[in-house]
């Protein structure tokens, strides 16, 4: 088969293909890995980090880590979701250099009352009040819930990533849950 | 379920009141993480509690909605570049990258 032929041939090979070649060192299996992954994992670090700005150093640094690993994964099918757990640790990695003594119960801000009058500025889907409403949250909020909701992460895994106890996790996720849908009642 | 299932006042409203039929929302949501299982007919009783559940199910639904519009956008060419880039000058990593091998 020629280069080119392999190529369209790898494009559209399930992960388990593209992943065990790229395990051994094929660099076209692991470009098809980076471009059918990269959107959801770029989305998932934007969730956690709650900017653009360090995304691309994020997802650049997991698929490096995903490079060297890759030969140590133990069921390439899982590439997928192996893949999302480096960028979701990488991310935050990423918010603890960043402030590195977050307080988890300082930067609450209230919830808006939902019993105000309703206000409803610009036509926006739900997913872009969700994403809005997100952004505004407190980074710990913010991290257990992305971790929790886009992860998947049990609690256990959530506290042992954050580096806060399982019950924490528990009152910072009904938080989080508390000021998104109260936030999203208030822009209607 | 409507497409604007946040105008329900009420949702948000149940939400708020922190303790809906004497739950907190500590428990509501860890009720909801654990799959509403085993059932707590104290819980699935209360219509004020179900409507809290209901607000952070659809919450949870967006979340997933807000994941596929995520995924749906295409890798820019040039980015993916650089990974590949990355990796090849990646001299640690005792991989040799090298495509030319296998074909």
């Amino acid at each position: 088969m020629g280069s080119q032929g392999d190529a369209e041939h790898l494009a559209i090979a399930d992960d388990r293909i593209v992943a065990g070649r790229a395990a051994d060192g094929d660099v076209q299996a692991f470009r098809v890995l980076v471009s059918r992954h990269s959107p959801l994992m770029r989305g998932y670090a934007r969730r956690i980090l709650g900017t653009n700005d360090e995304v691309d150093d994020v997802v650049q640094d997991a698929f490096i880590v995903a490079w060297r690993q890759l030969p140590e994964l133990e069921d390439p099918s899982a590439v997928k979701s192996w893949l999302m757990r480096i960028v979701g640790r990488k991310a935050v990695d990423r918010v603890r250099a960043r402030h590195p003594h977050v307080d988890i119960d300082d930067h609450d801000r209230p919830a808006p009352d939902a019993a105000a009058p309703a206000r409803r500025a610009e036509a926006r889907s739900q997913v872009e009040e969700l994403s809005a409403a997100l952004a505004e949250l407190p980074l710990m909020q913010r991290q257990c819930w992305v971790l929790r909701e886009v992860g998947e992460y049990s609690y256990d895994e959530i506290a042992a990533e954050l580096g806060v106890p399982a019950t924490t996790v528990r009152g910072l996720l009904a938080r989080a849950r508390k000021y998104l849908i109260v936030r999203m009642g208030a822009w209607r | 379920m409507t497409g604007d299932d946040f105008a329900d006042r009420a949702w948000c409203l149940a939400v708020e009141r922190d303790e809906p039929n004497g739950h907190t929302l500590d428990e509501l949501s860890a009720y909801l993480d654990a799959g509403r299982t085993p059932p707590d007919p104290s819980i699935e009783g209360s219509e004020a509690c179900r409507q809290a559940l209901d607000a952070m199910e659809r919450l949870r639904i967006l979340a997933q909605a807000m994941l596929e519009q995520d995924a749906a956008s295409a890798a820019d060419a040039s980015w993916v570049d650089r990974i590949l880039d990355a990796i090849a000058s990646d001299a640690s990593t005792g991989r040799s990258a090298s495509v030319a091998d296998r074909t």
